[in-house]
């Protein structure tokens, strides 16, 4: 179980002509966790991702996936146990019908075509989209796109997931519902978004960024009602936490995430 | 403009087919084996990109005309000519498959015309020479021009010989070549006009695009290599088709006389020459034959209205057949 | 822009038209590729005066619409509009030819047309590009090609969508009707360089699936006894009817009968 397991250890990155986008970053994110990666544009969300994915290759540091250490040679083992989901699903579903698209990763990795069947069909009836098998991917609404390009890097069984902006294009009830699948996953999650309110439901731990640099790393809690320091990073409080004065007073309401939250939400209302 | 099935026949497409397949399979292994792989999804999406930008139609200031991309040269520019020549081609079978534009016979045809003169002639010899001088707004536009006019140019004339060694049509070769080339003059400007804007607006924006390019096409390319496996794919060609001109004489030779202006078909009139080619195939039914012989002298409005009887009452049938499948799928539920 | 609406229709139809479960749609798609190339062999190899011999190749498109329950009209709108060119070399010849000959060769070339883009329609509205593609591969066309062939047609559908917003930016501040060329940099240019973005992340979100330069298609298409009764039976129909003139026939039983 260990390979769900996350460390960096002095990570710097910086773009062939640009200035350093990520500054000396460090943590650990232990099997089983949820970690919100919040941030102003910019901040450096996108660049650690694709750090993490292997997309890009540090300037500095080590990553470490499980027990092993990204480099060259690892790569295709890493890709294996980590599933990336990108902001814009029609970047994910590049091919016409959505099995074909569930069935790509798994492919690639010669898996016979017995098995990929079985995977697909579990990696959508995972996200709840199992009828939408035999479609065409075109046709899909924003909501099922997010739920079929889940599906897509969940068909590889990573245990690793990383999640770019997964609540753009989604209308309310698809982001309820994705929040609720998120949330039955067992897998080790960061998710970077700017949807604090979508943080606050989905995780328990919160890393906040500022031009590369970890500003803050802890409990989500601390951090969303924490108007004054989301402000100076570019942000703000959740939205749920408001319209009230006291939004430490309004979140020990939404103590149990999902359940609390749509508390807050009719509160609003 | 694409060259359709109706047009032509099935040696002119079938050799246009292979010869166009031979120029894929080579692309395809220069692409695989040079080139990373991060140009397969560049290539789906310029594709995609180019088939759009197809669709928009471009008025032209003072004219009260417009016109609208080819997108083969923009191709060769962003993607180098293997991978602009092999979109294009995926480009072509897309649109004959979906609108019908050029048929799947003419396939061959249309990729010859519209995708490897500008990827394998006009950007290489053309475009290539004059921006190796420098990226300039002067230079862009005049490579982009001259490039466009060349391959359209070269593209119509494939179109005219195509269609007069296929043979079906009496359309003589310099009246269609007269007829074609100026019309194609014309629509290469504009297809310059326009590869030159988009060349010009993203060397504006990002230029790293465009030089990137440069680099990674300096070294890696044979055109000779190209050149000379075009002109022996085409000198086969030719060997088959004269080949076929002479154990056929009135297939292809007989359009070739026709298109030259010979004298002994005008003499014989075609309407003889019609009947005469009817009684040969309709041989099976001598009864026939011998009836047939004697209505054709009793001129042109009995005969003609004969074939009008029979292909309606074949129609008929055909339409009767359509429509009992049409009642029976109903009535049995299938 | 009315183009680009009227492209975004046709292949939205196209397509769900193949979604159809007919006997037509459970045809190898194999076998629809090889029968109708067959088909356009045949139509095409007749010479420009043989008017007669086409007639009964019109048996195809009717019984293939019949079976499958496409809906004609829009395959016949489609047709109509690809015939002007054709129409305009044959109207060509009809000048230079003014005689029977330059009529029958205009009216060969109008059906040959129509038998040929209606054989193309169908076999795209009865298959669909994904089983055309699985087919092609079968057929041992290369897999780069394939793969390349269908995401350009995935992709079409989302920038043909979002050409048609930016075309609509641009005419909701523009006076005069139309887009002048001059914009064609602004318009094309902007646009490209998104989809050049695009392709990034495209090809990222390939490569963390293990993409390594290879494609890998799914199922094998099997062939099942129908698919072989189907391509021998237009094989043998369309050889009858290239050596045997239906149309006199059927001028003979008539001229019996009256």
């Amino acid at each position: 179980m260990s390979h769900h397991m996350i460390e960096l250890k002095n990570v710097s990155f910086k773009y062939p002509q640009g200035n350093e986008v990520i500054k000396d970053i460090s943590f650990r994110i232990t099997h089983g966790e949820s970690v919100g990666l919040i941030g102003a544009n910019g901040a450096g969300k996108s660049t650690l991702l694709m750090l993490l994915s292997g997309l890009l290759i540090p300037t500095n540091g080590d990553i470490i996936i499980g027990e092993t250490k990204l480099t060259k040679k690892t790569l295709k083992y890493i890709r294996q146990r980590i599933g990336y989901c990108f902001q814009n699903p029609d970047d994910q579903l590049f091919m016409n019908t959505v099995y074909d698209d569930v069935a790509f990763g798994p492919r690639n990795y010669g898996i016979d075509e017995i098995e990929i069947e079985k995977r697909v069909d579990k990696a959508l009836e995972r996200v709840g989209a199992l009828h939408l098998k035999n479609k065409f991917s075109y046709k899909l609404s924003g909501g099922e796109k997010r739920m079929v390009s889940i599906a897509t890097v969940l068909s590889m069984e990573p245990d690793i997931l990383l999640m770019d902006e997964p609540s753009s294009f989604l209308d309310p009830g698809a982001r309820r519902r994705l929040i609720n699948i998120l949330n039955s996953f067992e897998h080790t999650k960061i998710i970077a978004t700017h949807d604090l309110d979508l943080v606050l439901e989905t995780c328990k731990r919160t890393i906040l960024l500022k031009n590369g640099k970890i500003v803050f790393d802890g409990n989500t809690k601390d951090i969303l009602t924490d108007k004054k320091l989301l402000e100076e990073c570019g942000l703000e409080l959740p939205f749920c936490l408001q319209t009230i004065d006291k939004p430490s007073l309004m979140f020990s309401l939404c103590k149990s995430p999902v359940n609390g939250f749509q508390k807050g939400i009719s509160h609003k209302l | 403009m694409h060259m359709s099935d109706a047009l032509i026949s099935p040696l002119v497409g079938g050799s246009m087919i292979i010869l166009t397949s031979a120029a894929t399979n080579y692309s395809i292994n220069k692409i695989k084996y040079e080139y990373d792989d991060k140009k397969i999804p560049l290539m789906g999406v310029m594709g995609a990109f180019v088939f759009a930008a197809q669709m928009i139609n471009f008025t032209i200031p003072g004219t009260g005309s417009s016109g609208h991309l080819g997108g083969g040269l923009l191709l060769s520019i962003f993607l180098g000519p293997y991978a602009g020549f092999i979109t294009m081609a995926t480009i072509l079978l897309i649109q004959a498959l979906l609108f019908a534009d050029g048929g799947l016979l003419a396939y061959g045809c249309n990729v010859l015309n519209l995708g490897f003169y500008s990827a394998f002639i006009a950007y290489p010899f053309i475009y290539k020479k004059i921006i190796s001088k420098g990226y300039s707004k002067k230079n862009i536009f005049t490579a982009s021009i001259l490039s466009a006019i060349v391959s359209l140019q070269l593209g119509a004339f494939s179109v005219v010989l195509q269609t007069v060694l296929s043979g079906k049509t009496e359309l003589p070769f310099t009246t269609f070549l007269l007829l074609m080339q100026p019309i194609h003059l014309a629509i290469g400007i504009v297809e310059g006009i326009i590869t030159a804007f988009v060349v010009s607006y993203v060397y504006k924006v990002q230029p790293e695009i465009l030089e990137d390019k440069e680099k990674e096409h300096n070294e890696k390319l044979n055109y000779k290599k190209i050149l000379v496996s075009f002109i022996l794919i085409t000198a086969l060609t030719g060997g088959i088709l004269s080949w076929y001109a002479s154990s056929y004489p009135d297939g292809l030779e007989w359009s070739i006389l026709k298109t030259t202006g010979s004298e002994e078909l005008e003499a014989k009139g075609a309407f003889h020459q019609y009947f005469g080619k009817l009684q040969e195939k309709v041989s099976i039914m001598p009864d026939y034959n011998f009836k047939n012989a004697k209505e054709n002298s009793d001129g042109k409005i009995g005969t003609s209205t004969s074939g009008i009887l029979g292909s309606s009452a074949t129609l008929g049938v055909i339409l009767l057949i359509g429509y009992a499948i049409k009642r029976f799928k109903k009535t049995n539920n299938v | 822009m009315s183009k680009l609406n009227y492209s975004l229709r046709q292949i939205r139809f196209l397509d769900e038209c193949s979604e159809g479960k007919s006997l037509i749609h459970r045809i190898n798609p194999i076998v629809k590729i090889l029968v109708t190339l067959i088909y356009i062999i045949c139509v095409v190899s007749l010479e420009g005066y043989e008017v007669n011999r086409l007639i009964p190749f019109f048996l195809y498109p009717v019984i293939i619409i019949s079976l499958s329950d496409i809906p004609i009209a829009p395959l016949l709108k489609r047709t109509v509009i690809s015939l002007p060119f054709i129409l305009g070399i044959g109207f060509l010849n009809l000048l230079i030819e003014r005689n029977l000959h330059g009529l029958l060769i205009f009216l060969s070339l109008l059906i040959k047309s129509i038998l040929t883009v209606l054989s193309s329609l169908l076999l795209i509205a009865t298959t669909g590009m994904d089983n055309i593609a699985k087919g092609l591969l079968a057929l041992k066309v290369p897999k780069i090609f394939v793969l390349q062939l269908m995401m350009t047609y995935k992709y079409i559908l989302i920038f043909t969508e979002e050409l048609i917003t930016s075309v609509n930016a641009y005419e909701l501040r523009s006076s005069e009707g139309g887009i002048s060329l001059k914009f064609a940099g602004n318009i094309l240019g902007r646009f490209f360089l998104r989809v050049y973005d695009r392709a990034k992340n495209i090809y990222n979100s390939m490569i963390l699936r293990g993409f390594n330069g290879e494609f890998n298609i799914g199922k094998k298409i099997s062939f099942a006894n129908k698919d072989i009764i189907f391509l021998i039976l237009w094989i043998i129909y369309f050889v009858l009817i290239m050596f045997f003139d239906v149309v006199k026939f059927f001028e003979l039983i008539l001229g019996v009968v009256t």
